[in-house]
């Protein structure tokens, strides 16, 4: 009895998996990462933001760069250590912002040390700088005062985009996933800086469309929302119209409370139609005049010209999308793929040709569910 | 080694025994046996002999012998000496004079004949008088009880804001009274030992007839007579000795100061064990959820009484696995920490010397101290304590960096979690300083294994054939009723299983109409 409670302990103790201890002051911690590529030198850049934690009972944190490089980007990670002093700590990193360069052609070494490496979360996101590097990002950021972890405050802006849908946040696996599958491409959100009262800090917005693992081109703000339109991601956001009421123009805003938007392809002599329904509710969140948009007759004008332009922006991105990119960010061919398999098998190799010639055949439904605290425009009499 | 050193110091017989002559039975001659008693009681000054004789019964000549300080004196006079020394000489011869004496003159509550020596010892040591007559083979024990025992308080170790507010006292017989005041049925019985060759303490088992497993009451017996020792002081000493698992943690035997329990555990079908001279009385068996369980969660109603037990239970998860979770989140698994909080750890932890594992190993000890100071202190220098611990030790500590902001709040709510189990804090501090540094080698795995462990030891022990873990695993209603939650009295129509060979509590559907 004692024998074997001995050895079980020896084996609990020396065979188990879990060696490394570590306390959390001896690390630091990533908040995101910038890469770049230098092609003279055939060497990755990377940049990354650690959080210093200033020691005191306020617990002062600040963000702080450091660069260094590499044949490959873990090499440029390891030999981080030595500016650091301090093993860094990835799990906490949130974002991971590339190079236009690495977007067009150098993907595969970047998402495949992300999958790898036991440090990194899955959930980290990715980003495309439209800046010429990706660096700029995190060394031209003056903005301290207002958030002094940029990554993090990146993080944040990716997290409250369903009341923004002017970008969308995907998480590398998501990227991954869909490289892996056949027809689909994924889309990145892209970040550039701006320069307002004298700061420097940048903004998310726009979308980068991949074909497959390199950049193709991409989509604007507006764009955007209509895209996520198109593949129901829609969670929130405005839509903002100037109908015609009463022989008089007035800009109306609504806000998106609930969207639903369902794709389902029809084969028809030879030819596949998607048919994408779009029912949104809605409700009236501003009006920019004295005109009744509320009451029966107003609201019905409200109501067609919103569905006309999301219809007409929904079409127009699609029609862009196939022309320019020639690249299946609204995942069709899965859509096929799901509902009829046996078309599928003998379309999907001319896939990439097919893309841009498919027809879709767009219906938006708006439902208008009220006007919030309000049930009258201001009259002025 | 031990012993041969031990033999050289004090010789293979150190300890030389009176050899005193000591015969059996008491005889004829009041004199030779008063010289029986004086010998036994050599050198013990507090026992009196006192002679009598009547007045006008010229033949009646006694003794009367009894140990000062046991007994009441004002008792004594009035109903043995003032009768015995007035009684008139008998007209008649048909009564002989031992009659005579019980039924006509002596007028104490409780008499009894006796001619056996170490009976008569027994009866004096514990506060009878024994009245010795010329002439006659045999002596009169009479019930002169009588010592100064404490008031009937409220037990401090037990308070409650509603229920009976009386404790159990050091003085057995009061106990006892305590309990038949509560149980009006002859269904309750107590049977009397004497344990310890010594002190011969009394050691009273109660039960209730109708409802004990006799199975349980047989095992009693056997373990309680098989015990040997020079002395009983505490019922601690008889726990010891009967527990189950006597290398566990746990305790299989229950023990509380108030009469109320020991009733409750009465009608559930317990038995509960007292011992002359302390106010804790044992109950068996005795299991893991009992240490959950409040007299004051009966009285309140079930809801109240419901959140109460999850608290108990919530809290024992706490006070045993706050610092190993703690450990293994913040040296191991920091990934599983959320990023605002990892970021105020780590900031708290920035500057600080020791490791993690050093600085809970500290705060906890130093918590532990400041509690086992605080226990045997008045309470007036106690209060100083607790300043000093939460100035000294949480404040100081941390504003001089010697320990992180987190591991103070860690050691404190381990602390407190502690206080809403107070039975359990022995078991307690074993099993948090065992996972604690389980989960310091080996991260959440560790404190897993030591959770499995902890599992399996519960589920391994009984208490008197009873398992432990009963009720507990189990996901009957009727089971549930009276563990995590506690139901409403007319919803409990059983007792507890196992525990009584008569388990119908009461008959269904009781439930109060709507009016």
């Amino acid at each position: 009895m004692m024998k074997k409670f001995l050895l079980l302990s020896i084996t609990l103790f020396l065979l188990s998996g879990c060696w490394n201890y570590q306390d959390i002051n001896n690390t630091r911690l990533v908040a995101g990462m910038a890469i770049d590529y230098d092609q003279e030198k055939d060497e990755y850049i990377t940049t990354i933001e650690i959080v210093n934690l200033q020691a005191g009972q306020r617990g002062v944190m600040k963000g702080q760069i450091y660069q260094s490089r590499g044949n490959l980007p873990f090499e440029g990670v390891r030999d981080m250590i030595i500016k650091t002093g301090k093993k860094l700590y990835w799990p906490h990193a949130k974002i991971i912002i590339i190079s236009q360069d690495i977007a067009k052609e150098k993907m595969i070494p970047i998402l495949d040390y992300i999958y790898r490496d036991s440090e990194f979360r899955q959930e980290v996101y990715l980003i495309v700088s439209k800046e010429k590097t990706a660096q700029e990002i995190f060394k031209r950021y003056t903005g301290e005062e207002f958030s002094s972890i940029l990554g993090y405050h990146i993080h944040q802006g990716i997290k409250s985009e369903k009341s923004i849908s002017k970008y969308t946040g995907i998480e590398s696996w998501k990227f991954i996933k869909a490289l892996y599958e056949e027809g689909i491409s994924a889309t990145l959100p892209a970040i550039k800086n701006v320069e307002r009262n004298e700061r420097i800090y940048p903004i998310l917005g726009e979308l980068a469309v991949f074909q497959k693992d390199s950049l193709v081109g991409w989509l604007t703000e507006s764009e955007t929302k209509a895209f996520l339109w198109a593949v129901d991601e829609i969670k929130g956001g405005l839509i903002i119209i100037d109908p015609q009421v009463e022989n008089e123009k007035v800009n109306v805003t609504l806000e998106i409370l609930k969207s639903k938007t369902t794709v389902k392809p029809i084969y028809k002599d030879g030819e596949i139609i998607m048919n994408i329904e779009i029912t949104t509710d809605v409700a009236i969140g501003e009006i920019a005049g004295s005109i009744d948009v509320i009451g029966k007759e107003g609201r019905a004008i409200v109501q067609k010209q919103a569905q006309k332009y999301i219809k007409n922006q929904v079409e127009e991105v699609i029609k862009k999308v196939q022309k320019d990119y020639n690249s299946d960010i609204f995942q069709f061919s899965k859509k096929i793929k799901n509902t009829m398999p046996h078309i599928w098998k003998n379309i999907y190799k001319d896939w990439d040709k097919m893309f841009s010639q498919i027809k879709c055949n767009i219906e938006v439904k708006i439902n208008i569910r009220g006007s919030a605290l309000k049930s009258k425009p201001i009259l002025i009499k | 080694m031990f012993r041969i050193l031990k033999n050289k110091l004090f010789g293979q017989d150190h300890i030389t025994r009176k050899n005193i002559y000591k015969p059996t039975y008491l005889t004829k001659s009041l004199d030779e046996n008063i010289l029986v008693f004086q010998t036994i009681f050599d050198h013990d000054e507090t026992i009196i002999f006192r002679k009598i004789e009547s007045r006008e019964w010229k033949h009646l000549k006694c003794c009367l012998i009894l140990a000062d300080g046991m007994v009441k004196k004002e008792d004594i006079q009035d109903f043995i000496i003032q009768p015995v020394v007035e009684s008139k000489d008998p007209k008649n011869q048909d009564l002989n004079i031992l009659e005579r004496l019980s039924n006509q003159i002596i007028t104490t509550a409780e008499i009894q004949k006796q001619k056996d020596i170490d009976h008569l010892v027994g009866a004096i040591l514990s506060g009878d008088s024994v009245l010795l007559i010329e002439g006659v083979k045999e002596a009169l024990i009479l019930d002169t009880k009588g010592w100064a025992f404490r008031a009937i308080t409220e037990p401090i170790s037990e308070q409650v804001v509603r229920g009976p507010r009386e404790g159990f006292t050091e003085t057995l017989i009061v106990n006892l009274s305590l309990i038949r005041r509560k149980i009006l049925t002859p269904d309750l019985k107590f049977q009397f030992k004497k344990i310890g060759t010594r002190t011969n303490t009394k050691v009273c088992i109660c039960y209730i007839e109708s409802v004990v497993h006799e199975k349980i009451l047989k095992e009693l017996h056997k373990r309680l007579d098989d015990i040997e020792i020079d002395g009983i002081l505490e019922s601690g000493y008889i726990e010891e000795f009967i527990e189950d698992a006597p290398f566990s943690p746990f305790s299989t035997v229950g023990h509380t100061e108030r009469p109320d329990v020991i009733v409750g555990n009465l009608l559930e079908g317990r038995i509960a064990i007292l011992i002359d001279g302390t106010p804790f009385v044992l109950s068996i068996p005795h299991l893991f959820i009992q240490d959950f369980q409040a007299n004051e969660d009966y009285y309140n109603r079930a809801f109240y009484a419901t959140i109460n037990r999850m608290l108990r239970i919530l809290s024992f998860f706490l006070t045993t696995s706050v610092p190993a979770i703690y450990i293994a989140l913040a040296t191991f698994h920091q990934e599983m920490i959320p990023t605002p909080l990892i970021l105020s750890i780590s900031a708290a932890r920035e500057g600080v010397p020791f490791p993690t594992i050093v600085e809970a190993l500290l705060m906890l000890l130093a918590f532990e101290l400041l509690r086992e100071s605080g226990v045997r202190l008045p309470a007036p220098v106690g209060t100083t304590i607790g300043f000093v611990g939460a100035i000294i030790l949480g404040q100081a500590a941390v504003d001089a960096k010697f320990v992180s902001a987190p591991i103070v709040i860690v050691a404190a709510l381990t602390g407190i979690t502690n206080f809403l189990i107070p039975k359990m804090i022995g078991p307690v501090i074993v099993i948090r300083f065992t996972f604690l540094m389980l989960s310091a080698f080996l991260g959440l795995y560790g404190y897993i294994f030591g959770v499995i462990g902890l599992f399996i030891h519960l589920m391994s022990l009984r208490s008197f054939g009873i398992p432990y873990m009963s009720h507990i695993g189990s996901l009957k209603i009727q089971d549930m009723k009276d563990t995590s939650i506690r139901a409403p009295w007319w919803y409990m129509y059983y007792r507890p299983k196992l525990l009584s060979h008569n388990s119908i509590r009461k008959k269904d559907s009781q439930i109060p109409e709507k009016r």
